[in-house]
Order: C-alpha cells, then structure tokens, then sequence
C-alpha cells in the first residue's frame, strides 16, 4: 500500500460569514511536487496553514503521516514531519544562520553540540544551499535569496516528510527565485519529500508534478 | 525595581532585627532570660513563714540564697520557740529552694553554659566623692548622690562580662565594694575607681539611723535602652542582703525583690528551656511555689518586643506589597516583550515548539528577573551595611547632628544580613516574580502563529 503524506477529509474553512473553501479532499504522497495557484484572497496560504497544523480548519481535518492533526498532536507534527518555507522567510535575524537551521532539533531536544547528528546534518544542509561560508553570520546581514536558502535548510533540519511552500520566491528577484526554486525542488526529490507550494509562479508551477487552482473556494486540479 | 524592594526589605530587616538581638542581649544579660521568683503559695507557705518564728532563724524571713545555704530545713524548735499561731500553714515537708536548685544543677548537664544565681534587689542610696584635680593645683572635691536600685549580681556570672563595657583596669582600693554603674555615669564624669558609699536607714529602738556601706567603681555596664536600667546599680549579693536586711522600705514587691536568674548562651532556646523548668518543677512538685517567666514576659521590656515585632511585621507587609507592585513591572515589561517577539513566537510555534514551551520561556524570563533583581538587591543591602556607619556619619554630616541616637541604635549599627529577612526574600522574589511571568508567559502561549506570521 502506497504511502500517505498528508490526506485531507472534507476540508472547510470560514472566517466569520465568509467561506474560504468547503470540503477539500486530497493526499499528496512521498517525493510528489504539488502548486497549488489561484488569486489572491482565495484562501491559499489559508489552505496551506491547515496543512501545517498552523491554523484548525472550520470542518474536516488533516493527517499527517498518519497523525490526525489536533491541538495535542499539532507541535509534534510539525516539529517532526512538516517543514515551512514562507515568503517572508521568517527567520530569527538575531541569530546566526548555523543556529536558525539548528533550530528545530533544539525544539525537539536533540543534542546540539558541537559533533552532534544535528549539528553535522546542519552544515551539510548549508553546504547543500551553498552558505557554508555564511554558516555563523547574523541572520539579518543576510540578502533576501540567501535568507530563502537558509530557511529551506531549516525546514529540512529534521529530515521531514512534507515541506510546505508559501511563495517561497515571493520576495526575490528572477535570478533568485529561479535558484530557490531549483533548490527546493531539487532538495526534496533528492530525499523524496512532499512539496505543497502556493506560488503565483507560472514557471514553479508548471515544474510541480500536480497542480490545483483554488477558486471560488473549490480546489481543482489543473 | 525589585532590587530597590529587595535592599529595601533587607537593608529594613538586618537592621532591625540586628538593634533588636543587640538590645535582647543586653536586656538578657542584665535580667536574665529567665526568671524564676516564688509565688504568693511560697510566702505564704510554712517553709517560708517558719524562720520568723523560730530563734535559730534570728526570727527573720530568709531570702532565697540564705534557704538554699541553711542545712537546716526546719529550724522551728517547739520546746523553745513560742507557739504557732492557730492558723499557721501546715508543713507540707518541701524545700522548694533546695529542689530548685538541684533541679537547675541537674539542667546544666543538658544545656550547655547554663548558668543559674540567686539574685536580690533592693534600694539605696548612693554617694560618690567625685575627687578631680583642680584647676589651680590640689584636687577638688563634689559629691554625687543618686537614689538606686540594688541588684546583686555574683562576680563569677560569665554574662556579666557581655554587660560591661571596656574600662581601664584598677588597683583594687583597701577597703569596699566593687559596684558596677550605669554607662550614663561615665558621661556624667564618674571614673573607675570612685568611691564611695551606699546609705541607707536601719530602724534602732529610738530612730531610724543612717548606715553606709564603703563602695567604689569597679565598671559600668550597658543597661541597654531601659529607662530603669540607668537608676539601677550592680553590687554583690552581701551588700544588697544586709541592706535588704535592714531596710525594706525600698521594696515594691516582695515577689518582684528575690528570685533565681537563669542564663544561657543561645536565646532561641527560651521557651524550650522554660518549658523544660516547668517540667521538672512539677515533675519534682515544687511547680507551685516558682513562677517562671522569659524575657518576653517582663513588664518593661514586653512594650517594646512587641513594638519591634510590630516593625517588623508591619514593614515586611509593606515590603510584599512593594514587591508585588514591582513585580507589576515584570508584567508589563514582559508583555511588550511578548508583543515584540510575536513574530519570533509564530517562527518557534512553526517549528514545533509546543504552547508550553513558549509559555516556559516567558515564565522563565520572569523567574531569572526576580532572581537577578534578588541578587542585585542582596549584594547591595550587604555592601550598605558593610558601610552603613560612613553612609550615617555622611547623612549627620548634612544634618548637623547624629542622624539616630546612639543611646537608642548603640555607638554602630548591626551589619550583618538578617538570615529570616534573605529565606523571605530569597523564596518570596522568585515565586511573586513566577507568577507575574505567568501573565505574559499564557499571553504568548496563547499567540497564533497563522495569525502572527501572516502579519509578520
């Protein structure tokens, strides 16, 4: 039987009178690309929120690998299965690029020391995004595509199962945005991780191995 | 703020509690931490009355110290005394004072320096020839008259040395008794060395005649802040019994004038080793005769103890409330902190740090202010009172006179940290500091992180 990274049941979201979408119902599997498109305001990184158990939806629920998602499970999950990658990057400026990736093993009270597995699969996460050299420079001396690089070494950190995107080069330049993308895409086929990406990006989009369109609160596939 | 409160509690506390142990010293050194005087049952008893019936007394009541040296526990001889009267009390066969005593013997094996004396009071009236050289050559001479308590007080008392205050040593004079004055006579010009007498009436068959008993100043001691202390004047227990002998008209109580004083080094023990007297006393069946009161009993030092306890009370109730207020700081303080990491909160959340992990780290903040603020607190009450004399003389230097009166607070002030203010304030800061942390530790709990990161 085939493995399941996320699976969603009857998926609904409201906020207040407006309904975002209603009864979104996929799986998404190991090594699989999915983009998810669709205007602004449609509920796309909505969407994407639930499936990183940042946020409950109205009806319906989430599993991750298994785990149904619940305010117990959430921080689990996502310490241990869910990597995030937002357009803001969203790292923490004051600390150094080595200690924002090490950053989900110390939430997962992993040994963090200097010869630690974490600490080794650290640096070979930045020598794969190429910021070995940057490895102990503030977070914040950082350029906008370099911080996008540190924050998917990160979401990797833990080695997990989904990484989920949200305009990952939303805030780059083309040459940036183009690496970025390479870089995910490449990052997770090489360790056959699922890739849930909302982007505006045509190019990103067309590179997915599924594509859906959130419109008019329906999730079609393209 | 919290270490403001902090140096302020135990700046306030080690120094109150440090002049409060001072004048207890003092105040237990002089009278004794425990007092042991007969009640009306031992006056009124046939041990006591006996002796004024009977020839080989002299027909004369005797004092304790004489009952506890008579070998002669009945000295009434019926063929010879005169009559007991109808309702004279019968004998119950006790000697209460001698039990007493080998009670207090026996207590010496458990406490350790436990030392006990038969004491007496009485009233005199004291002259000194104040003898100085005189301005032109040859010496002149006044005389200082002082009506005085008498308290006897047995030169081999090891307290007796925590009472004196350090004076040159002098060749002991020819004739006399070694009295020990008031320190507030040494301000008035008395020396070490004056003689002296000590008068007073004794009733003959025609009149009352004036007798004097040679004295000279051995010392002075510190009577401490007790007014009565000053009038109150320490000479051995013969010159106080045949004066007591001769004249009572001094006394005010008969029970309050005759008693056994107990000393012991460590005053906590108080109430133990009064509770252990009670005991024995009764266990011996002499319990009826004795009334054993502590120093916390005393008429004139109860007021004050109390007002001191009041002080410390009132000011550590005040000093809680202060530190409540300043831990109103570490709230708001920490709520703009959580207000200004809310993005930082969303990223952990994100990661996967669970509610409780956020919540610890603000809790956690909260507890390391108090501590911090503790530390700083404590260090800096420890360095004012390690200076809290130059900080006075400074103060009074502004003020143009002693800021405290030394007479009251002692020639320096104590500067040790007082051990109940620092267990109060090391288990109080913390735990008031844990629950303001707990404010914003369950507000950034509360957090989120959809919300926080799409804002952010």
């Amino acid at each position: 039987m085939k493995q399941i990274t996320v699976c969603t049941k009857n998926l609904s979201k409201s906020f207040k009178q407006r309904l975002l979408f209603s009864n979104l119902s996929f799986e998404a599997y190991p090594g699989e690309t999915i983009a998810i498109t669709g205007k602004s305001g449609e509920g796309k990184t909505t969407l994407l929120q639930i499936l990183g158990t940042l946020e409950d939806p109205s009806s319906g629920f989430v599993e991750i690998c298994g785990t149904r998602a619940s305010r117990s499970t959430s921080p689990s999950l996502r310490n241990r299965h869910i990597g995030f990658v937002f357009q803001q990057f969203h790292l923490i400026e004051d600390l150094s690029v080595y200690d924002n990736v090490l950053m989900p093993a110390k939430i997962a009270r992993e040994p963090t020391g200097k010869n630690s597995l974490a600490s080794i699969r650290t640096l070979q996460l930045l020598e794969e995004v190429g910021l070995t050299k940057l490895a102990f420079s503030p977070a914040k001396l950082l350029s906008g595509g370099e911080k996008q690089r540190v924050a998917i070494a990160r979401a990797l950190c833990n080695d997990p199962d989904l990484i989920l995107a949200d305009e990952p080069s939303g805030n780059l330049d083309e040459e940036n945005s183009e690496k970025i993308h390479d870089l995910l895409l490449s990052c997770t086929k090489k360790w056959n991780k699922t890739v849930i990406i909302v982007t505006h990006d045509e190019t990103l989009a067309a590179q997915s191995d599924r594509r859906f369109i959130l419109k008019n609160g329906l999730l079609c596939a393209y | 703020m919290i270490a403001l409160v902090v140096w302020l509690l135990l700046l306030f506390s080690s120094l109150t509690e440090g002049i409060e142990k001072r004048w207890l010293k003092t105040l237990t050194a002089f009278h004794a931490p425990i007092k042991i005087v007969p009640t009306p049952k031992y006056y009124s008893s046939y041990y006591y009355q006996i002796d004024a019936l009977s020839g080989e007394s002299g027909y004369t009541t005797k004092t304790i110290y004489d009952k506890g040296q008579t070998q002669n526990r009945d000295p009434y001889l019926p063929g010879s005394d005169e009559a007991l009267p109808k309702n004279f009390p019968k004998d119950d066969g006790k000697d209460p004072v001698k039990t007493a005593l080998i009670e207090l013997e026996r207590m010496k094996k458990e406490v350790a320096s436990l030392f006990f004396q038969e004491y007496e009071l009485g009233g005199a009236l004291l002259k000194l020839n104040l003898i100085r050289p005189g301005a032109f050559g040859g010496a002149s001479q006044t005389t200082l008259s002082q009506l005085s308590y008498l308290a006897s007080f047995s030169e081999e008392n090891p307290y007796l040395s925590l009472l004196q205050t350090p004076e040159e040593k002098i060749e002991k004079p020819e004739h006399g008794y070694p009295i020990l004055l008031a320190k507030n006579f040494r301000d008035h010009g008395v020396q070490v060395g004056d003689a002296g007498s000590l008068c007073y009436g004794s009733t003959t068959a025609t009149a009352m005649q004036e007798q004097r008993v040679p004295v000279y100043v051995s010392g002075f001691y510190d009577p401490g802040v007790l007014n009565v202390g000053n009038k109150a004047i320490l000479a051995p227990r013969d010159v106080v019994q045949t004066i007591n002998a001769s004249n009572r008209s001094y006394l005010i109580d008969q029970s309050l004038s005759n008693g056994i004083q107990v000393w012991f080094p460590n005053i906590e023990e108080v109430q133990k080793i009064k509770e252990k007297l009670l005991f024995v006393f009764e266990k011996a069946e002499i319990g009826e005769y004795w009334s054993i009161s502590d120093y916390r009993d005393y008429d004139f030092a109860k007021d004050l103890l109390q007002q001191f306890e009041s002080d410390k009370i009132l000011f550590t109730f005040i000093g809680l409330v202060i530190l409540v207020i300043a831990c109103c700081n570490i709230v708001s303080l920490l709520l703009l902190l959580v207000n200004d990491k809310k993005r930082e909160i969303g990223i952990l959340q994100s990661m996967g740090a669970s509610r409780m992990n956020i919540a610890t780290i603000f809790g956690f903040a909260g507890i390391i202010m108090g501590v911090i603020s503790c530390l700083i607190g404590t260090v800096a009450a420890w360095q004012t009172l390690q200076h809290i004399d130059e900080l006075l003389s400074f103060l009074s230097f502004f003020q143009g006179h002693d800021l405290l009166n030394a007479a009251f607070y002692g020639a320096s002030l104590p500067r040790t940290l007082s051990p109940s203010a620092l267990r109060l304030v090391i288990i109080a800061t913390p735990l008031v500091a844990l629950c303001a942390g707990l404010v914003p530790a369950i507000r950034a709990a509360r957090l989120q992180p959809a919300a926080v990161l799409r804002s952010g």
